[in-house]
This record gives C-alpha cells, structure tokens and sequence, in this order.
C-alpha cells in the first residue's frame, strides 16, 4: 500500500509541485494544485514563486509558464533548437494566412458565425475553419438566434496554449480601425475626370 | 505590382487594402476612382484561368465599377440628394470593410508572433500535442519512389486480371448491304424472306447489318416488311415504285 506523501514544509511543496506540473498533460490551475498538495493557495503561490526563482538559474533547463489558467513546465525557449530533432519527424505545417486570419476574428469576436466571418475577410471560410478545428485551435459553441440557427464558433484551452496566454484576456487589443474624419461625412464624389476644372460636388453630411 | 498573381492576396479585401496602401495616404481620403481602376486593371491582366477561380473578386469589381461611375460621370439632373447620399454610403461601406479587415490582418500578424515564440517552450514528448495537424503536411519519412513503385506493384499482382478490351468498333458498310439485299430481292422477283437471306450470310455480324440495311431500306420507303406473328420471319418486299427496277439509289 503506498503512502501518500503530504508536503509539510514549503521546499517540500516545491518538490511537490515539481514533480506534479513534470507529469501533467495540460497546463494546472492553482486550485487543482491546492487540492493534490493538501495546500491553500498563498502556500501554493508561495511555492510556485520559490520553483520559478530556482529555476531561473543558468545551470537550469526547465522554467514555469502560466499559460490557460494553470501553470506548465516547458523548456526555456533558447534551448529550442537543441531538442529539435527529439520532438518528432517533422512540425505540423504552419498555419495558413487564412487559417490565420478566421482565427483572429474567432479569438476577439468570439462567439462568432461562419457568416459573421466571410463577411469580415470577404472570402469563403469553409475550409480555413476546417483547419483550424481539426487542430484543435476552434470548437463550436452552440448556435445562434435567428434563421437557419447558424453554429457558433470560439477558440478553445489549446489556443490559448499555442499562443502561450494565461486567458483571451491577455490577447492583445486589437488595432484601432482609422475612423472616417470629419464625423459622419461621406466621401465626396469627385465628378467628371480629374483634368477637368470645377469643384468637386460635395454631398451635405448627416445630420 | 501587376506582376503579382492572384494567389498572393488572401481575397478582394486583402486586394483593395493593398492598393489603398499603396496610395499612402489616410484609408478615408483615398482616391477611390483610383483604387478602382487599379483593381479592375489588375483583373483584366489576369488569365483567364485564374479568373474563373476568382468569384469573390469579380462581385467586388462590379461594386467597384458603380464606385468608379460615380466619380467619373456628372451629376444627373434628377438625381436626388437621397440617391446622392446612397452612393457616396456605398462607398463608406466599402472603406469600412477594408479598414475592418486590416485590424483582423494585423491581429493576425501579432498571433502569429506570439505562437512563434511559445512554441520554443517545449513541453515533454508524447503527451497530448498542443498542435496535433492534421497528417497530410507532407511524405513519411524515408519515402522513395522505388517504395511506391513496389507497393503499387503488390497491389497490382492482388488484384484479379482486367478482363480483355472490348473489341475495336467495327465499320458498317451500309450501303454495301443494302445494295446486296436489293440483289437478293431482285433476283428473287422482289420477295424474299429475311430468314433465308440470313442464311446466306456467315457471322452474326452480317445478320445485324442485314437487319440494319432493311431498317434503313423501310425508312427509305424502298422496301415493306411483313411479320405474321411475333417473332416469326421477316417478309421482305421491295415497294412498288421504278426506282427499284434502277441500280441502287445512294443511301440518303
């Protein structure tokens, strides 16, 4: 019958949690790590803070990353290219330009339609969806109001894990659209071809 | 710029952005009957190919040509301020749009950066992949092409023998058999029966054919086929008529 090893002392959390977050599969919550460690979560943070600083040291090659509302072990990423033949045949292909671009507007517009996305990029996004939810990187989430009750689309916990975000809070803000300037003018039409002398004719603003 | 294939561009969006880029200039003051020509100057250099595949970029040329016209042509004097006010917010859709898309395209630029740089962070081999592609991003490794070669092989030798290729077409010679029944049929006092005319004949070829020559014949009007009871023999006849009594008719 095996004992279960409670941590007593604080070093002896971080072995704990050491050796936890080395067998985890996905990123562990803070609570998670309370409830397996018998500890409250000052001690659990107390811990983690103690593993990250011994870590930070030159002769160590793991660091602790807070990614998905948990924390992971990963390898410190100047080591990336050492361990490149050990991480399997070949990487998985990157990410189209489209894949890309339908993930942006599914990551800020979340929960967001198929149509609601060809709109936005003016293409067909079927098969930029397909891409993305065979990798894991979007899911469905239900459907929307309204005719033909489209489906919903969001990014899921491995998004956040490939672009190594704690929660969609941490998504940077999304770039500013350039408004149009003076409010509510619509631009002028500028009649009869360039070379020809005369006022542009303007249309009256809205009111 | 006009060198460029369509494929470079992600869509008509991504396209007109381009070329509202190009202009330098603040995206709201651009001069759309410029960016409008380019667009539509860009399409027509494209081959034709390329243009079929390319649905999406023609709605938008035919929205960019009505952008176009309203720059281009004066004011009708029936035009009202309302109809005024509804193309110049044509336009503003437009520009609206293009601007929407760009912030996705550079938020999408920035994801891209942040995944590059997590994905130095190495997690252990052999636990769920954060990424798991799809298989096909290229060959297995070790692939050559003498391993298709002998793997195409193998299934070739399991497979059962194709059947033999059906015989080549042959040519009828129509004409030729119905001038040889009509020479039955004359030398026969313009009676005969199909049976016994077949009888003379070798291969079941020739019966078709004959069969054939006496369909046509009928259709021709030059011969009358009886046929007492169902499957019986065919009664063959050549119609009263001179024609006959002359060496064959051509075929029509």
């Amino acid at each position: 019958m095996e004992q279960t090893f409670i941590p007593q002392t604080l070093h002896q959390l971080v072995a704990a949690l050491e050796a936890i977050l080395f067998v985890s599969p996905e990123p562990v919550a803070e609570e998670e790590l309370g409830r397996l460690t018998g500890w409250d979560g000052a001690g659990v943070r107390a811990a983690l803070e103690l593993l990250q600083e011994r870590m930070a040291a030159d002769d160590r090659g793991l660091c602790l990353q807070r990614v998905d509302g948990g924390w992971q072990l990963a390898t410190k990423p100047h080591l990336a290219g050492l361990l490149a033949p050990l991480l399997g045949p070949r990487p998985p292909a990157p990410l189209s330009q489209a894949a890309l671009e339908t993930l942006a507007i599914i990551a800020y517009r979340q929960p967001v339609t198929r149509a609601e996305i060809e709109q936005l990029r003016g293409v067909r996004a079927e098969s930029a969806l397909q891409s993305l939810l065979d990798r894991g990187l979007v899911e469905e989430a239900g459907r929307a109001d309204g005719p033909g009750r489209p489906i919903l689309y969001r990014t899921t916990r491995q998004f956040l894990q490939w672009c190594g975000l704690h929660s969609l809070a941490d998504l940077p803000p999304l770039p500013e659209a350039p408004q149009a300037g003076p409010a509510d003018a619509l631009p002028a039409a500028s009649h009869g071809p360039p070379e020809a002398g005369g006022p542009p004719h303007s249309s009256p603003a809205e009111g | 710029m006009y060198q460029v294939r369509l494929a470079v561009f992600e869509g008509p969006l991504d396209l007109l952005l381009h070329l509202i880029e190009q202009q330098q200039v603040d995206i709201w003051q651009v001069s759309m009957a410029e960016v409008a020509q380019q667009y539509l100057d860009f399409l027509s250099q494209l081959p034709a190919v390329e243009l079929e595949e390319a649905g999406e970029y023609l709605v938008m040329a035919a929205l960019l040509v009505r952008i176009k016209a309203r720059h281009l042509l004066p004011p009708r004097a029936e035009e009202t301020d309302a109809e005024e006010e509804d193309e110049a917010a044509l336009e503003a859709m437009l520009l609206a749009r293009v601007a929407e898309y760009r912030r996705y395209k550079e938020a999408a630029a920035a994801l891209k950066e942040l995944a590059a740089a997590q994905a130095l962070y190495c997690r252990r081999p052999g636990r769920a992949g954060v990424q798991e592609a799809p298989a096909p991003a290229g060959p297995p490794p070790g692939l050559s092409v003498d391993k298709l070669a002998a793997a195409w092989a193998a299934v070739q030798a399991r497979r059962p023998p194709a059947p033999p290729p059906p015989p080549a077409p042959r040519r009828v010679n129509l004409r030729g058999a119905m001038g040889r029944l009509i020479v039955a049929l004359r030398r026969a006092g313009g009676r005969l029966s199909f049976r016994r005319f077949l009888s003379r004949r070798a291969s079941r070829w020739d019966w078709i054919v004959a069969f054939l020559a006496v369909l046509e014949l009928v259709r021709q009007g030059r011969l009358r086929v009886r046929q007492p009871a169902p499957l019986a023999d065919l009664h063959l006849e050549l119609s009263a008529g001179s024609a006959e009594a002359e060496a064959p008719r051509q075929p029509g």
